[in-house]
């Protein structure tokens, strides 16, 4: 067909018939050809990776280059080893690694991604026929770029452990801190409950001694006298037995063992029914069968039980009752200890007779951590009510508690 | 000639010396009052108190070795159902309810004066037990505490737990006697016999606990 009438050397050099076939002149006679029919027959072109260009340097070889960390602008150029329809071959790319599947070109020559991490990837192209008839393997290029030192695993997990060193560190620092301000507190706390102490010891234990030491001083002339003497012994006695009292107090205020309302409580009512019957009152008790495992500190505890015992003092002496009720009622919110007359009751408005009393009283509620509530009427007896406030400290949850226990 | 009826007669457990004997003292110069034995331990109490009839036994409560209230359940173990008073500093509840659960009947405070002393020794040696409000209240709350069948047995009687609600609300006994129409003495007797059943009480939970514990293992 390489005769020069088959170039148009020669009118006519050859025609179209309708049905789209192409006849041409020979030398030897006649061709004829149906063009649908060659493309359906063609194999699908060849593809082929031409250039490679990361941030717009050719890598001239496949393989893994020595290159930049970072990000980069990559551009493949690919093309199609045919001559059939050069202008209508498709073609379609993946970036392994970075493309989730098959991009299609169209009849472009070119793919670029202007941002690749750094990675190992493999770019594959393949080309095809406008009818869909794509090349089975087609051409691939193994690409690798290297990361930043920031971005590699090993710096990640540096960091992380450099992080949870640091926080270890910062922890341990905050907890010494904290352990030595504790400790700090402590000392302070067992200071102040030392003072307090030694304070009652002295004002309570050291008045009793020293006024049995001045009885049983001998002074001439009244050692003779068998009645002073008896007089004496007497008082010796009962300044013994109130020393005796005095000490209860301290030991149970210091025990820590006592250091629950359910001491306490049992501590007033034991008071309360001995300090009245002794004042010729009618004790009344009423008291929730069950009483909770509340804490109660030394502070408190010491507190609350003066209070209440300088309650009880002001009824014996002013209110001239006949009957006394000590309550207790407990709520989820609060205990309230409530101790209730039928004595003669006082103006509450006017408070100069009683004021100091009842200031001190109302200050021993503040450092208990509560309040005193006073309700009296000239004639209707009076109630005092403590009211305290049912505070983490006096019932901890259920963890804490153990973990007190194992502290 | 001035008719006198025989003494009662008192075993001391105490471990100080010099309380010993003041009370010795106290109890050999009091007319009515025979200081049989002297004890200065738990285990030389337990060997001697059996050999002797005695009437009543103070007890120390903190004896070096076995305490007085180990003392007092074995006492009770060896089927000596004499009565005992604890001797105490402090009136710690603590302290003295285990006693009572153990078999004790009454406790009484060292700071008592030597006269109260005698005369609570009298009134246990007559049948006496005396209860406090505090100890009522634990008593009723150890009987409804623990819940094993066996306990059907010793539960407390109506008449009982009306006269500890009572003694938990302050109630005296003479005020007792006039509200429930008794007479002291019957109330001496009710409260002596719940001393008896806390004891009963006490030793099956105790049993209860053991067979409990047992399971556990086991199982």
């Amino acid at each position: 067909m390489k005769a020069i009438e088959c170039n148009g050397g020669a009118q006519p050099a050859g025609c179209v018939t309708h049905a789209g076939e192409l006849w041409l002149p020979t030398t030897r006679g006649v061709a004829y050809l149906r063009p649908d029919d060659t493309a359906r027959a063609v194999s699908p072109p060849l593809s082929r990776i031409e250039a490679v260009k990361v941030n717009q340097r050719d890598l001239q070889s496949a393989g893994k280059v020595p290159l930049r960390a970072g990000h980069h602008r990559v551009e493949f150029y690919f093309t199609a080893m045919t001559f059939q329809r050069a202008g209508k071959i498709q073609f379609r790319y993946q970036l392994e690694n970075l493309d989730p599947g098959w991009i299609d070109a169209g009849p472009r020559r070119m793919a670029e991604y202007p941002n690749v991490p750094a990675g190992a990837y493999r770019f594959r192209v393949q080309a095809g026929t406008p009818e869909g008839l794509w090349e089975e393997t087609g051409s691939s290029f193994a690409l690798m770029l290297p990361a930043r030192f920031y971005e590699t695993t090993w710096f990640l997990v540096f960091c992380g452990a450099v992080l949870v060193a640091a926080a270890a560190g910062v922890y341990r620092f905050r907890m010494r801190f904290l352990r030595q301000i504790h400790q700090l507190e402590q000392e302070h706390a067992v200071d102040l409950e030392r003072a307090r102490i030694a304070k009652d010891m002295h004002d309570e234990l050291g008045t009793n001694l020293m006024q049995i030491s001045l009885l049983c001083a001998r002074t001439p002339g009244q050692a003779q006298n068998p009645d002073e003497l008896q007089r004496r012994f007497e008082d010796i006695t009962a300044t013994v037995r109130e020393a005796f009292r005095s000490l209860s107090v301290i030991v149970w205020a210091v025990s820590p063992q006592h250091d629950k309302l359910e001491s306490l409580v049992n501590y007033i009512c034991k008071f309360a029914e001995n300090y009245l019957r002794l004042a010729g009152i009618r004790c009344r008790l009423d008291l929730p069968e069950n009483v909770p495992p509340f804490a109660l500190s030394f502070a408190r505890r010491q507190q609350l039980f003066l209070l209440i015992k300088e309650g009880l003092t002001n009824i014996v002496k002013h209110a001239h009752a006949s009957e006394v009720w000590f309550r207790l009622t407990l709520s989820a919110e609060e205990i309230v200890f409530c101790v209730q007359d039928n004595g003669c009751g006082f103006n509450t408005a006017l408070k100069s007779e009683f004021g100091n009393g009842l200031s001190n009283m109302r200050r021993r509620a503040d450092e208990a951590g509560g309040r005193l509530e006073i309700h009296s009427a000239p004639g209707q007896g009076t109630t005092l009510r403590a009211r305290l406030p049912v505070s983490p400290d006096i019932f901890p949850p259920p963890d804490n508690i153990n973990g007190k226990a194992k502290g | 000639m001035k008719y006198s009826p025989a003494p009662i007669r008192v075993a001391i457990v105490e471990d100080a010396p010099e309380v010993r004997a003041s009370l010795r003292i106290l109890l050999s110069g009091s007319p009515g009052f025979a200081c049989i034995q002297c004890h200065s331990s738990a285990e030389e109490a337990i060997k001697k108190i059996p050999c002797e009839r005695l009437d009543v036994v103070l007890m120390d409560v903190n004896l070096p070795g076995l305490s007085g209230i180990e003392c007092v359940a074995r006492l009770h173990a060896l089927g000596i159902d004499v009565p005992v008073l604890m001797l105490t500093v402090h009136d710690d509840e603590d302290v003295i309810f285990p006693a009572l659960e153990a078999g004790a009947c009454g406790y009484l405070l060292k700071e008592t004066p030597p006269a109260e002393i005698l005369l609570a020794i009298e009134q246990v040696h007559a049948g006496g037990a005396p209860m406090s409000s505090v100890i009522a209240r634990k008593v009723v709350q150890s009987f409804r505490q623990s819940v094993v069948p066996e306990q059907a047995a010793v539960q407390l009687s109506h008449r009982e737990i009306e006269i500890l609600s009572l003694l938990a609300k302050g109630y005296r006994y003479k005020e007792i006697s006039d509200v429930l129409e008794l007479s002291e003495r019957t109330i001496n007797s009710h409260t002596r016999r719940i001393y008896e059943r806390l004891h009963v009480h006490s030793r099956i939970a105790a049993v209860a606990k053991f067979k409990q514990l047992n399971k556990e293992q086991q199982g």
